[in-house]
């Protein structure tokens, strides 16, 4: 805590020292403000594509060894440096864009995937200060823009010009968008008991009371398998389902533009941890012996790995089965969280 | 409100499926790690066909050709001449096999009736030079001289040229020197007497 609290002063120094340098050569402060955010984002947009990458090779370990088998052994220690090694494969490709496809949607089509998966990272408190923008409908936000992946999906299905994508891709976007309102109702039911929808006010709420897990039972059930559905993880992955439909919506990516996908499909998983580790286990607070950005990498990776490994651990669900669940079960769970939370809140 | 009743019924699977992978996680790794740790091949195991030397390095081979005609494959070419005299002994000139070709079956080395020829343990074949799979004469007899395991043929022991203990296979080209001899010309696929 002390380590990150004077570093936190540190840079606010850095920057206020800057911003003085800076308007004493003429140029006007706004600048400084804007090329000091765009520092910050690119901090984020650093960490986050360094933990995709890490995550890719985990969730490779951890499915070889539920196999009884290594996973990557060969390049680096333990095969650490596989996914480097696969992000230069995939860059030397041919970049083949099918001659009957839709141009332009091809090309944008994994920019509209990457840039959500990026934006939700704004919100996401990894310390007490150390948060992009700690926007007050935070939790709005993030339901907001993570629905665009779905628009990504089907850009990327329809202008592949192939069956197979287009089927793939209208499953992936039922099943999303079935998913994204349990979602929704279990945020909403964190926004009640926390009584803000800023993400910092929930940490802070949780550290007066206690850890939302145990306030909300139910409304962690439901969030955790509706992101694990929104992120068409297993039992999911009928999108991928790589038996059924070749690669869905992927099959006419190749190359980098199918490592984009791949990517973010990553640090969408990272951030859903991420999410349910700051709504339901207290985010980044913790006993002082270890830094609060420690903390919140411990309790995110302990979700990463209880995604992968239930994930590695069901069979895939059928596609009516993924609705009825959805829709028959999870929504009026949901409800009746809420009604209960509401009910709690009231008498508190 | 589908399923509410079998809920917990699933939850309780679904955690026992998960001790199940967890408790897989934490044992040991089935994999060997081959080319860098080659296995244990059981007794009996059946590599490429060698040919077997006496205790003064001489074939033990006499041109009898029943390994020749025991082949399903058709793949040995015994080539040999009569000595003088009426019923002269025949002498072995040339033992070509297609390993290119060769099933590994072991039957040429069942029909042998002097030990002449018998599966090594040799089962790395690959090369990238086609015109190396026809092992002449000299590499077999070369390859039977270096084989350091026993060689068991349907339990039956068979003498050999070597040390006695049992050990782990070596790579071909770590026994085997490129041959200096004229190999048969690539178009020679099948071969037979």
């Amino acid at each position: 805590m002390q380590i990150e609290q004077s570093l936190v002063r540190w840079v606010g120094d850095l920057y206020a020292a800057g911003l003085a340098w800076w308007t004493g050569l003429g140029i006007p402060e706004w600048i400084w403000v804007a090329l000091m955010a765009v520092l910050k984002g690119l901090a984020v947009l650093l960490f986050v594509l360094l933990n995709a990458l890490f995550l890719v090779w985990f969730e490779r370990k951890v499915a070889g060894r539920i196999q009884r088998r290594p996973g990557p052994m060969h390049h680096g220690p333990q095969g650490l440096l596989q996914t480097l090694f696969d992000a230069v494969k995939l860059l030397a490709k041919e970049d083949i864009i099918p001659s009957q496809a839709d141009k332009w949607v091809f090309i944008a089509a994994p920019l509209v995937m990457i840039a959500p998966a990026i934006m939700t990272w704004v919100v996401m408190p990894f310390g007490p200060q150390l948060i992009a923008r700690d926007l007050n409908i935070g939790l709005l936000y993030v339901s907001a823009v993570s629905s665009f992946s779905i628009l990504a999906l089907i850009m990327a299905g329809w202008s592949s010009n192939n069956k197979w994508s287009v089927l793939g891709a209208m499953r992936s976007a039922a099943q999303m968008i079935s998913y994204e309102i349990p979602l929704g109702l279990a945020l909403v039911s964190i926004g009640m008991m926390a009584g803000t929808l800023s993400l910092e006010g929930i940490v802070e709420a949780q550290r007066e009371s206690t850890w939302f897990l145990f306030l909300q039972p139910l409304g962690f059930l439901v969030f955790l398998v509706a992101a694990t559905a929104e992120m068409n993880r297993a039992p999911f992955n009928l999108v991928e389902a790589e038996s059924e439909l070749v690669a869905g919506f992927n099959t006419e990516y190749s190359g980098f533009r199918w490592a984009v996908f791949f990517l973010a499909e990553y640090a969408n998983l990272l951030f859903m941890s991420g999410m349910a580790a700051t709504l339901f286990l207290g985010g980044w607070s913790g006993p002082a012996f270890l830094p609060p950005f420690v903390w919140w990498l411990i309790k995110t990776y302990f979700f990463v790995f209880l995604i992968m490994w239930v994930g590695w651990t069901l069979p895939r669900i059928r596609v009516d089965q993924l609705m009825e669940l959805g829709w028959k079960f999870l929504i009026p769970v949901g409800l009746a969280n809420i009604a209960l939370t509401g009910v709690f809140v009231l008498l508190t | 409100m589908a399923r509410v009743g079998g809920f917990f019924d699933t939850a309780w699977s679904i955690l026992k499926g998960m001790g199940v992978t967890l408790r897989e996680m934490v044992r040991p790794t089935i994999t060997q790690y081959y080319p860098y740790k080659r296995p244990e091949l059981p007794a009996g195991a059946r590599g490429i066909p060698v040919l077997l030397s006496d205790e003064e390095g001489n074939l033990k081979c006499v041109a009898c050709e029943l390994c020749a005609k025991a082949c399903p494959v058709g793949i040995i070419e015994i080539i040999y001449h009569r000595g003088e005299g009426e019923k002269g002994k025949k002498v072995l000139d040339g033992f070509n096999l297609d390993a290119s070709r060769c099933m590994l079956c072991g039957l040429c080395a069942e029909a042998c009736p002097f030990e002449a020829i018998a599966m090594s343990d040799i089962y790395e074949l690959s090369t990238d030079d086609p015109s190396t799979f026809i092992y002449d004469i000299k590499r077999l007899a070369e390859l039977g001289r270096k084989q350091t395991t026993p060689i068991v043929n349907y339990g039956v022991k068979t003498s050999y040229a070597g040390t006695a203990q049992r050990g782990k296979t070596v790579a071909l080209d770590s026994v085997v020197t490129r041959p200096d001899t004229a190999q048969p010309a690539p178009e020679r696929t099948a071969v037979s007497s």
